[in-house]
């Protein structure tokens, strides 16, 4: 598949494009982690989180791509990976209490979110996710999720929004009080 | 609509990124004194940012149960380097030959005449001289008043007796299958090569252009090995980072292959088990190895 292939599939939010990348490059790009003091499995893991960093700049479609795919998501692993290696040695520092304290605090909030969120059923997470991350517009949302017009995936859309938040909202008090 | 409700709306459309710069800054500003509004704005972002992770972590998980062979086939371009030495070097391994068996007919035909020579040398009989043919038509051509001193001693029962090669002079050479027709050889097109072609060239040429598939496969247990069956070779270990090449000498005993690695040569063999690359040792042989890939 051609790079140009591979975008097209991404616009249309072809999830097998984001395979094919994954299965094509992996060596490549676990290899660059590896080879700088990496495990295996933080290899692995730098590089899922660049292929959907790319995915994400791709589907919101102002990505212009002035290299090739493989060289464009090799930047965004080293970018990652050098994150990754600057956060390390911050936590082996004094500081490693206080970043553990406040995310604690922050786990706690979206451990609460991510259960509002399951809790709303697939078809609002899909709207959800397809809306906030992917970028699908509300025709696109219609046609991938099989309603009728955009008019209905976007009533869906702010009744499943409106729910999370009340959800949330609910499950926030209810530890709170808790607490 | 209230003063909280046009603010909320504002805060609404700067998640979904549609606020222009002034309705932007509005909200900035108003979110510096509002703290109610503050804490919606926290609050919603909270929200988004798990949505935006919980598919994230659906598309990471999604990566994570794609099945990574533990193997990796080597690259196109590995594939194109390594096929093109196989048959680089299978043809110039071939002119190499043909030249040999050219020059050990030439050395046959020369020890014969010696040999003849030294039989008669006694005499010094005038024996007739083959005329050196240049071109192959010649060779066909060769004039009929010339007589072979050999066929003619036979003829004459005088071999036995006269020729008589003590154990000293006896030359063990192995003679490699000699191309039998010499005017198809020197107009074979060794670049288009066919299978009909090469069989006319004798048994020691049976395919000058490799049909040897070639994959570099990573494995735990297996790091410097390989197996070669049924037409394909596969090294097992990281041969990804240093070029290699793969040596297809056609020898007078078949094809032998050779793997090229760093600064070794190694053995490959015809065999189904994985084996472990065995560096060649022979130092005449590395030796001919190193000509030949010179050569190339």
């Amino acid at each position: 598949m051609k790079d140009s292939e591979v975008l097209a599939k991404i616009t249309k939010g072809d999830e097998s494009a984001l395979d094919f990348l994954y299965k094509k490059y992996y060596r490549m790009m676990t290899k660059l982690v590896i080879t700088n003091s990496g495990t295996e499995d933080e290899a692995r893991d730098v590089y899922q989180d660049a292929l959907i960093v790319f995915w994400e700049k791709a589907r919101k479609g102002n990505l212009v791509l002035t290299s090739k795919i493989s060289t464009f998501i090799y930047s965004i692993c080293l970018n990652l990976w050098r994150k990754e290696l600057e956060r390390k040695s911050r936590l082996s520092s004094e500081e490693k209490d206080d970043i553990e304290f406040i995310d604690i605090e922050k786990k706690e909030r979206i451990q609460i979110i991510r259960t509002c969120i399951n809790e709303l059923g697939e078809t609002c997470k899909r709207i959800l996710m397809y809306y906030y991350f992917d970028g699908l517009s509300m025709s696109d949302i219609a046609e991938k999720l099989g309603y009728a017009n955009t008019d209905t995936a976007k009533t869906k859309k702010y009744k499943c929004k409106k729910r999370l938040d009340e959800l949330v909202k609910a499950k926030y008090t209810e530890s709170d009080f808790m607490d | 609509m209230t003063d909280y409700q046009e603010y909320r709306k504002l805060l609404d459309g700067f998640f979904e990124g549609s606020l222009s710069a002034s309705e932007e800054s509005k909200l900035m500003n108003r979110l510096v004194t509002d703290a109610d509004l503050k804490s919606e704005f926290e609050f919603q972002k909270d929200i988004i940012n798990t949505i935006k992770d919980t598919r994230k972590l659906e598309l990471k998980n999604r990566l994570e149960n794609i099945n990574i062979k533990w193997y990796h086939t080597v690259s196109n371009g590995w594939k194109v380097a390594a096929t093109a030495t196989v048959i680089t070097v299978s043809t110039l391994t071939a002119y190499y030959f043909i030249d040999q068996q050219e020059d050990f007919r030439n050395r046959i035909d020369l020890m014969q005449n010696e040999i003849v020579m030294d039989a008669f040398d006694a005499e010094k009989a005038d024996i007739p001289q083959k005329p050196v043919a240049e071109s192959p038509e010649e060779i066909n051509n060769t004039p009929s008043t010339y007589r072979d001193p050999i066929v003619e001693a036979k003829k004459e029962n005088k071999v036995d007796e006269e020729v008589e090669v003590t154990s000293d002079r006896t030359v063990d050479v192995i003679v490699p299958d000699v191309i039998e027709h010499f005017e198809d050889v020197d107009n074979i097109d060794l670049d288009n090569v066919t299978s009909g072609d090469i069989n006319t060239m004798g048994p020691s040429r049976e395919d000058l252009h490799s049909s040897v598939e070639i994959r570099s496969v990573i494995h735990k247990k297996y790091t410097f090995h390989y197996n070669f069956s049924a037409g394909t070779l596969t090294l097992y270990g990281n041969f990804e980072d240093v070029p290699y090449e793969i040596l297809e000498i056609n020898s007078a005993s078949g094809k032998r292959f050779y793997l090229k690695y760093k600064d070794h040569f190694y053995n490959i063999i015809n065999t189904a088990e994985i084996t472990p690359l065995e560096p060649v040792t022979n130092e005449s042989l590395i030796n001919e190895l190193k000509i030949v890939k010179e050569n190339k």
